[in-house]
């Protein structure tokens, strides 16, 4: 393996499988670096690739047929993308997008569908992580028609901040907008009410982690469900 | 053209870091509208003092080209 590569092991659902399912699907796994931008996946035409970062995040986008978009759901080192290639299914439903520069491992969708019925453990990690996709995405769906927006950019800031290893998050108030499907003054008004309690520091194009448990307080209903039934699902599994 | 919707409100001044590109000086009074509306709602769902705030709507160079009184989007009767 090259040495700039990443670990398999930096990929959670890579991380839990055995040693000899992990093998199994490791030679046909190949590294690749995917900048801000890259489409992973795009809606309506087929999957090519099916992806496990080990790092950088990206999105789920569903889009109206009218052309109004907003996020549905988040991933990062946590998971694969997109999910919809569990199903056996080779279109996808979403736009998948990097969101903050990432890299990771990528499988063709044909051997992607040949790991699923020839490893067990690997078709059961999968299943496992869509579930969990799925719970986010549920929980995403409860905030939204629960929470103010303040909140619910704490807990999307908190989201983000679990899938890098960093504090500093290259985020515009213009893309945050579209991942919360509100116009970008709401943001802008949302993030001063974060600044203002000293929870993070909001700069042009930059968002800062200043404290991160004030902050999990803050957005306390709307953040930690999701995270918790992943570390659930993901326990004790073999 | 790239303009800026600066908050300027009861609480202080929201400076906006980013702004947004609009075709004109129309278009940006028009999503300055549409921003306003939906902060009024939030304040009002929350319970809050609606009175006070606007944008004050920015050129590149610092040229305010518009103000927005939040209150004047809300339609009573």
């Amino acid at each position: 393996m090259n040495l700039a590569e990443a670990e398999f092991h930096e990929n959670k659902l890579l991380s839990v499988l055995p040693s000899e399912s992990l093998a199994q699907a490791a030679a046909h796994l190949k590294y690749q670096s995917l900048p801000r931008g890259t489409q992973l996946a795009s809606a309506g035409e087929p999957i090519d690739h099916v992806y496990f970062l080990t790092s950088g995040v990206g999105s789920v986008l569903a889009q109206t047929p009218e052309g109004s978009a907003a996020e549905a759901g988040i991933f990062g080192r946590e998971g694969y993308i997109p999910t919809s290639a569990v199903s056996g299914s080779e279109q996808s439903a979403f736009n998948v997008t990097v969101q903050i520069d990432a890299a990771g491992y990528r499988i063709g969708f044909e051997e992607f569908r040949r790991q699923m019925e020839s490893n067990r453990a690997f078709a059961k990690v999968m299943i496992r992580a869509i579930e969990a996709f799925a719970i986010q995405l549920a929980y995403t769906a409860v905030s939204n028609a629960v929470h103010d927006v303040t909140e619910r950019l704490a807990r999307w800031i908190l989201m983000c901040h679990d899938r890098v290893s960093v504090d500093e998050l290259p985020l515009t108030h213009e893309f945050i907008s579209t991942m919360l499907a509100v116009r970008r003054p709401s943001v802008t008004t949302a993030l001063h009410v974060l600044e203002g309690n000293r929870f993070v520091i909001a700069e042009r194009g930059m968002l800062t982690i200043r404290d991160r448990p004030a902050l999990e307080e803050f957005a306390r209903d709307a953040y930690g469900k999701p995270e918790q039934e992943y570390r659930r699902l993901m326990t004790g599994l073999f | 053209m790239r303009y800026y919707f600066h908050v300027r409100g009861p609480d202080g001044f929201v400076e906006d870091l980013e702004g947004a590109e609009f075709a004109s000086d129309e278009l940006a009074a028009v999503e300055a509208q549409a921003a306003a509306r939906e902060l009024m709602a939030a304040k009002v769902a929350k319970g809050e003092v609606v009175d006070g705030g606007q944008f004050e709507i920015t050129t590149e160079n610092g040229k305010i080209i518009d103000t927005i009184l939040f209150k004047s989007v809300v339609k009573i009767d």
